[in-house]
């Protein structure tokens, strides 16, 4: 556990030099939980990226990369206090609905693909090559 | 409420166009022969009724600066709206063929947007517009915003201009011809001319994706063509994780700094720096942040190593998509670039990423031209001419700052701004944009006659179209940087910033690069007047427009490698008014 | 009244200088509206256009005055300085001193010969002419800018119409030698250029304005305190007046051409044809020489002074004397072997510039002149017989002189100018090159060189007289070589100006002195203010 915080350092850092971050009475989740949820988050959308030869499944993994980043926003919104609350929550909508927007482009094109290859495996289109 | 007239009329040129993209979508409802008379109408009238209403406003307040009360958003969300509820309609009920009506239209709404911008331009330039933050801080409409407008819409032009002559286009191998393409076209110029003004962490992701969706469905838009199909996936994939990536960037600048609008991130920033708040740990999720950023931005402009999508990405997308990329997508993402790089390079790590900045240029470059040295497919050619013309462009990004090394500590600091870097890149913009238009533009002529885009296949065309292929001639000395050409003009003004800012080496690096890419280029040209004379002699004839537009761009690039006095003085204000950050 | 009318249309007339640079390019605009079927009409613009240069710088020569020393700001006649980009002050001023007249006068010579020694081309005859005419622009505009870069503009210029004669209209190998041509010289280029860029910065620390006039560069790079010799940009550690020095030395070097840079030359010279072999030889490879002498030497005046700078100078110089000679002994293509012999004459260029004295840079200009006239005629015989045998194998001719005695008459006046025949005008600078590197105080090594380039003109005419023997003189080893023709009047036409003015000069070398003189005399103090 001690190797993970010191992993995690940077995260929470920040915390620290930022004066005006003030506690909000009720909450009960420290800012480290969300940072580590999201950062959780934001490698295992990486991995998926990197590791799955299936193009839905790499859509899938940017949505966790993004959602990973929309939970930031969130999170930090909330703990700035007051004026900042809504911040997060517009962020984290527009992103839901580009999102939705970047997926429906990547599955009309990847459908496409099926139609014209038979697979879906991003290494199998593959035409050009020098 | 007046300032929501301001305001519009800021975003003027961007109203014509999403006014336009109504336009077509009507044309192209009522050619199709259904029965959907009521919804044409009504479309029709809301469209018709919006942009007089925009005009109307625009030009009272324009004039007199009349306080004129109303809903002043209508207009724009009921463009809007209708857009979207149009595109289904429209899919359903597309008949047409003839291209040429939708291709005409948006150039006259290329035409209006720009004329509305030269007003904005005027003001602006003319130094009576001082207050140039618009939507509450949203966007900059100064000098830098509109320029790169501008380019966009000239970019716009002439794509879809290329692109209602361009054959797959028309032989039907798309099932909606041109005007599916045309509206992506309109909407990633949309996104880009947004992304060029914001001065707002989120409204950047947002304008940065309209473009980005609308660049992937013009890459993947013929639907039978397994290339086209392949390059659209390349893009789709890539492009949304650096867009993922940068996301996550913007959300650690927030976490730092809990600010959107670039300026107040600037301020807390060197509040934070002179606090001596900025610690190791800090300084290293600032790092990361901003890194993180820039890779969105480097995955647009293909710099290395983000840059692995270009060459596929380049070969298999309808020409005129290329040329859109090539030319306004990377224009967009460069003026994008200057403003984060202007803002936040000489605050916290910004040298540290300068520095770095400056190795991937000299990378970018080098290995774009290395790498199309031994290319025999055009488009692929200059997928990797792209590259290397990022790499010189970012020899201006990396100028923007003055770097000194503490030699005692090692500590790197990033001096006094350097507006010449922004200026020769911008310059350089703009010459790019000229002459790869013309260059792309060559292709799809050639490219329509030969069926094909290998270099062997060309061979001797120069001789059976003179003009056309003179027009390459020029187009490729400009790219190749030997004057008198905008390209080369481009050049010396990087160089010049560069060694301003002290990095001699990297000028060094850049012009043995330049020589490199004459090889390349000059195969090109090689084949199109070395080869075949013989046979030749038998003169291609059609394409009358096509061949004027591509002179124009000829005689503008020589233009512009002769007189750049004019562009050189505007975009001295431009920078200028960078300064005043 | 009438005086002020005409003082008003005097006023908006371009001066002498710029028709003398625009005429051609006028000409290369109305050949290009001219249908492709017309050939004679565009022969006869292409002739008009390179004649109207001509003219104007024979009136140049007339009417230079030989008392000025040029050189300096005011000292140039014919001046036009009008503002071209305002932003970093860029002008177009242009004018011409002692040293540019002469060259002029030989640059518009060649390339109004040129035009009728391209009579029979007849493949893409527009192209082939429009290419000329631009080519011509680039090269008076190159001898007139005295704006550095205006100078680099039109240095650049030249590249593009150079690389398609070559390409296009060139031999066998031609692709190879155009790309080749064209990579070398914009490679130099590149880095005349990068120097340019970092010279125009220097010159504007402090608070003066940033410049590109050479006079003013020329005239800053003389005071010890400017910017130009102190301050500047680091390369790689390497100091700034001294990298700025070698990189434009390398840019002009590589158009002279010197040993190490030299291998476009026999290529491109032995592809291309004729008349751009002859405008090639006769004037492309003097920019290289004017270029440093002009503009490296001027803004680089202190390292001049260094004993390491004329040493390697000087060295390279009677490298190319005697590599050139050594591999032009060694050729069998008639074309080749006079490629190599520019190299080799082109050495004396650099080696009575290192001389750093009057006797040594009189000679270097006088040897560009000559040159350009010998090797000129030279090209034009090795084409002359290539027209007819469609070889250029010097084993597989013989007996021409008998065959064809008009021809052989002129050659031999072009073999023997190049040779440095006393009495001819290959000579007189050679001469003057070595007479200044025996009395050069420059460096020790100087001596030393001037006898090995003694020893370089041994060589020269060694290979010379065997050529004449093995092409000339003998029997007559091909038999179809006996229906050849002698010169048509095209052909003596344009050879006869060449060969005159080979004896002209051989015998009055003061035409050319008494111009170069003043002016060369004046560059001296520039560069070293000792003398």
């Amino acid at each position: 556990m001690i190797a993970l915080t010191t992993l995690l350092a940077p995260f929470t850092m920040p915390l620290t030099p930022i004066a005006t971050l003030q506690e909000i009475p009720g909450t009960t989740l420290p800012l480290t939980w969300f940072l580590i949820m999201s950062l959780v988050l934001f490698t295992v959308g990486v991995l998926t990226v990197i590791t799955r030869r299936n193009t839905v499944y790499i859509l899938m993994g940017v949505e966790l990369m993004l959602n990973a980043a929309s939970l930031n926003f969130i999170a930090f919104s909330r703990y700035r206090g007051e004026a900042a609350l809504l911040d997060g929550t517009v962020i984290s909508t527009f992103i839901i609905v580009l999102a939705a927007a970047e997926a429906a482009v990547g599955l009309a094109i990847i459908l496409n693909i099926f139609g014209l290859f038979g697979s879906i495996r991003p290494e199998d289109p593959n035409l050009m090559r020098e | 409420m007046a300032d929501y007239f301001r305001d519009l009329i800021a975003i003027g040129p961007e109203l014509i166009l999403c006014g336009t993209l109504l336009v077509v979508l009507l044309v192209d409802l009522w050619r199709a022969g259904r029965d959907r008379a009521s919804v044409w109408w009504i479309a029709l009238i809301v469209t018709f009724v919006s942009c007089l209403a925009m005009v109307q406003i625009g030009s009272l307040y324009h004039q007199a600066e009349a306080k004129v009360d109303g809903m002043a958003l209508l207009p724009e969300f009921l463009a809007l709206a209708s857009v979207y509820t149009l595109v289904t309609v429209c899919e359903s009920y597309y008949r047409g063929r003839d291209d040429w009506l939708l291709g005409t239209i948006v150039l006259i709404g290329t035409a209006l947007a720009g004329y509305r911008l030269w007003d904005l331009g005027v003001d602006v330039f003319s130094g009576l517009d001082q207050e140039t933050a618009y939507w509450g801080a949203l966007i900059e409409g100064d000098g830098l915003a509109i320029f790169l407008r501008a380019l966009g819409l000239f970019t716009l032009f002439f794509c879809a201009l290329f692109a209602i002559f361009y054959k797959p286009f028309l032989k039907g191998i798309n099932r909606n011809g041109v005007m599916e393409w045309l509206l992506c076209l309109i909407g990633a110029t949309l996104g880009g001319m947004f992304l060029v003004q914001t001065t707002n962490l989120l409204f950047l992701f947002l304008a940065l994706e309209m473009m980005s969706l609308c660049s992937y469905l013009q890459a993947g838009m013929l639907k039978g063509d397994r290339r086209s199909a392949e390059a659209g996936l390349k893009y789709v994939l890539y492009g949304s994780m650096a867009s993922a990536f940068m996301l996550f960037g913007f959300s650690l600048l927030y976490a730092f700094t809990g600010e959107l609008n670039f300026p107040a991130i600037r301020e807390i920033l060197i509040g934070l720096s002179a606090d001596g708040a900025i610690g190791d740990a800090e300084g290293l999720l600032l790092w990361v942040a901003i890194l993180g950023s820039l890779t969105g931005f480097a995955y647009k402009i293909s710099a290395v190593p983000f840059h692995f999508w270009t060459p596929d990405v380049y070969e298999g997308s309808p020409t005129p998509t290329t040329a859109f990329l090539a030319a306004g997508s990377k224009a967009f993402s460069f003026g994008i670039l200057i403003r984060f790089v202007v803002l936040l390079g000489d605050v916290g790590y910004g040298a540290r990423i300068l520095e770095l900045l400056a190795w991937v240029a000299a990378l970018t470059m080098t290995y774009g031209n290395l790498a199309a040295l031994r290319q025999s497919n055009l488009k692929r050619l200059f997928a990797y001419s792209s590259i290397a013309h990022a790499g010189y462009m970012l020899m201006g990004i990396v100028a923007l700052f003055v770097i000194t090394k503490d030699t005692t500590s090692g500590q790197l600091t990033a001096g006094s701004l350097n507006v010449d870097g922004a200026k020769a890149v911008l310059f350089y913009l703009l010459a790019y944009a000229i002459m790869n238009l013309g260059a792309f533009g060559v292709l799809i002529f050639l490219a329509n006659r030969t069926g094909s885009e290998e270099i062997a296949d060309i061979h001797g065309m120069g001789w059976k179209a003179p003009m056309v292929g003179g027009t390459m001639i020029v187009f490729l000395l400009s790219l190749t940087g030997v004057p008198p050409t905008a390209g080369f003009f481009g050049k010396y003004y990087l160089f010049v910033a560069a060694i301003q800012s002290g990095y001699g080496w990297l000028v060094v690096v850049a012009g043995l690069n330049t020589v490199i890419s004459l090889v390349y280029y000059f195969r090109i040209a090689k084949a199109l007047f070395l080869r075949g004379e013989e046979e030749a002699f038998v003169e291609i004839q059609g394409g009358k427009v096509f061949s004027l537009a591509l002179l124009f761009l000829a005689l503008l690039t020589i233009y512009f490698g002769i007189f750049a006095g004019g562009a050189t003085e505007l975009l001295q204000e431009v920078g200028t008014s960078l300064q005043s950050r | 009244m009438l005086a002020n009318i005409l003082q008003a249309v005097q006023g908006s007339l371009p001066g002498p200088l710029s028709l003398l640079t625009f005429a051609p390019l006028l000409g290369m605009l109305v050949i290009l509206f001219l249908p492709k079927a017309k050939t004679e009409a565009i022969k006869t613009v292409a002739a008009c256009a390179t004649f109207i240069p001509l003219a104007i710088s024979i009136y140049l020569y007339w009417a230079y005055d030989r008392g000025s020393i040029g050189m300096t700001a005011g000292n140039m006649m014919w001046t036009e300085q009008v503002s071209w980009i305002k932003a970093f002050n860029v002008e177009y001023f242009v004018g011409v001193d002692g040293l540019s007249v002469p060259i002029l006068l030989l640059s518009t010579l060649l390339f109004f010969i040129a035009v009728f020694s391209s009579w029979n081309i007849n493949k893409g005859v527009k192209g082939y002419f429009a290419l000329l005419m631009l080519l011509e622009v680039g090269t008076n505009g190159c001898f007139v800018a005295l704006d550095f870069f205006l100078f680099y503009v039109f240095w650049e210029v030249m590249l593009l119409p150079m690389y398609f004669l070559i390409g296009i209209w060139g031999g066998a190998r031609r692709e190879y030698a155009a790309i080749k041509f064209f990579l070398y010289t914009f490679f130099g280029g590149v880095l005349m250029l990068i120097a340019l860029v970092a010279i125009y910065m220097a010159s504007g620390s402090g608070d003066a304005e940033p410049t590109f006039n050479l006079l003013k560069l020329a005239e800053m790079a003389k005071d010890p305190n400017s910017p130009l010799l102190l301050g500047g940009l680091d390369l790689f550690g390497w100091k700034f007046l001294s990298w700025t020095f070698w990189f434009l030395f390398i840019g002009f070097a590589v158009k002279v051409p010197i040993v190490p840079l030299h291998t476009w030359l026999p290529d491109a010279h032995v592809e291309a044809p004729t008349p751009i072999s002859v405008i090639l030889a006769g004037i492309l490879l003097k920019l290289g020489g004017y270029g440093m002498l002009r503009v490296n030497f001027q803004l680089g005046g202190s390292m001049m002074q260094e004993e390491t700078t004329i040493i390697i100078i000087g060295g390279i110089g009677v490298v190319s004397i005697l590599y050139g000679a050594f591999v032009a002994m060694a050729q069998t293509d008639f074309k080749k072997l006079v490629a190599y012999s520019s190299v080799s004459h082109m050495g004396f260029v650099l080696l009575g510039v290192a001389a750093l004295n009057k006797e040594g840079m009189n000679g270097a200009a006088v040897q560009m002149f000559t040159h350009g006239l010998s090797s000129a005629l030279m090209f034009l015989v090795v084409g002359v017989i290539y027209d007819r045998a469609h070889h250029r194998d010097m084993n597989r001719m013989g007996g021409i002189g008998l065959l064809m005695p008009r021809y052989t008459g002129w050659a031999m006046i072009g073999v023997f100018a190049s040779l440095g025949l006393p009495g001819l005008a290959g000579f007189i600078g050679e001469i003057l090159v070595l007479i200044g590197a025996f009395n050069s105080t420059a460096s020790t090594s100087m001596q030393i060189y001037a006898v090995l380039a003694a020893c370089g003109l041994v060589i020269t005419a060694g290979y010379l007289l065997w050529t004449v023997q093995r092409v000339f003189m003998g029997p007559v080893t091909d038999e179809s070589f006996k229906e050849f023709p002698d010169l048509t009047p095209r052909e003596t036409f344009t050879q006869v100006p060449f060969a005159i003015l080979c004896i002209i000069i051989g015998v009055l070398p003061f035409l050319l002195l008494n111009v170069f003189d003043g002016s060369l005399a004046h560059l001296l103090t520039l560069i070293n203010p000792a003398n």
